[in-house]
């Protein structure tokens, strides 16, 4: 008996030192702010940081504008 | 299927997009939901096909761009080329990307099905889904 909820116990533990890692690992690495896809399947990644980032994000507020308009 | 039909269909199956027009390969507005859309969704359109091509111009690959998604933070704007015709919504935050686009794709699938009708082998069987492949491109 004691046995079982010691491996138990090691059991939780151990999930929940996965469950950290995993939340750490999502916080260094944010999702990405853009998505440029391309015609052969290749995907082109935006950080926030990335330099290309303000002028599309002010285009895409345009349209943002324009597309409220549709109601 | 009509490009409204296509239009009222996914605004009324997707709970992600807040709205959608559908363009001509010259801009022109061939048609919105939930409302009617005006000319300068278009430009804005364009202005961003432009922008995005401009930053993905330095990749490796000289493929087109096929797909365009910008998070706004509280919205994403997502833009979508496929036979020739260009797509663009407004869709909630942090949704899951791959099915907008699916969804997107199978919207202009649907209003442009029965165009492209006349094109398919007169052996071809019903419903083998050529028609969704001769549109939908790598995503």
């Amino acid at each position: 008996m004691r046995l079982r909820s010691a491996a138990v116990m090691a059991l939780a533990a151990a999930a929940t030192a996965v469950a950290l890692v995993r939340r750490r690992r999502r916080a260094a690495s944010p999702p990405p702010a853009a998505h440029l896809g391309r015609g052969d399947g290749s995907i082109v990644r935006l950080a926030a940081d990335d330099p290309g980032l303000p002028a599309l994000r002010a285009r895409a507020a345009e349209l943002r504008a324009a597309l409220e308009t549709v109601r | 299927m009509t490009v409204d039909e296509a239009i009222s269909d996914l605004l009324s199956i997707s709970t992600d997009i807040r709205r959608l027009v559908v363009l001509d390969s010259d801009g022109t507005v061939l048609g919105a939901g939930p409302g009617e859309a005006g000319t300068e969704v278009s430009a804005a359109a364009g202005g961003l096909w432009r922008a995005a091509a401009e930053r993905g111009a330095d990749a490796a690959t000289d493929s087109p761009l096929v797909h365009v998604v910008v998070d706004l933070g509280d919205a994403a704007v997502v833009a979508l080329e496929a036979g020739g015709r260009r797509i663009v919504a407004l869709t909630e935050a942090d949704r899951p990307l791959g099915l907008v686009l699916f969804d997107l794709r199978t919207c202009l699938a649907d209003a442009f099905s029965e165009e492209r009708a006349p094109d398919r082998a007169p052996d071809a069987a019903p419903g083998d889904g050529t028609d969704a492949a001769a549109v939908k491109g790598p995503s």
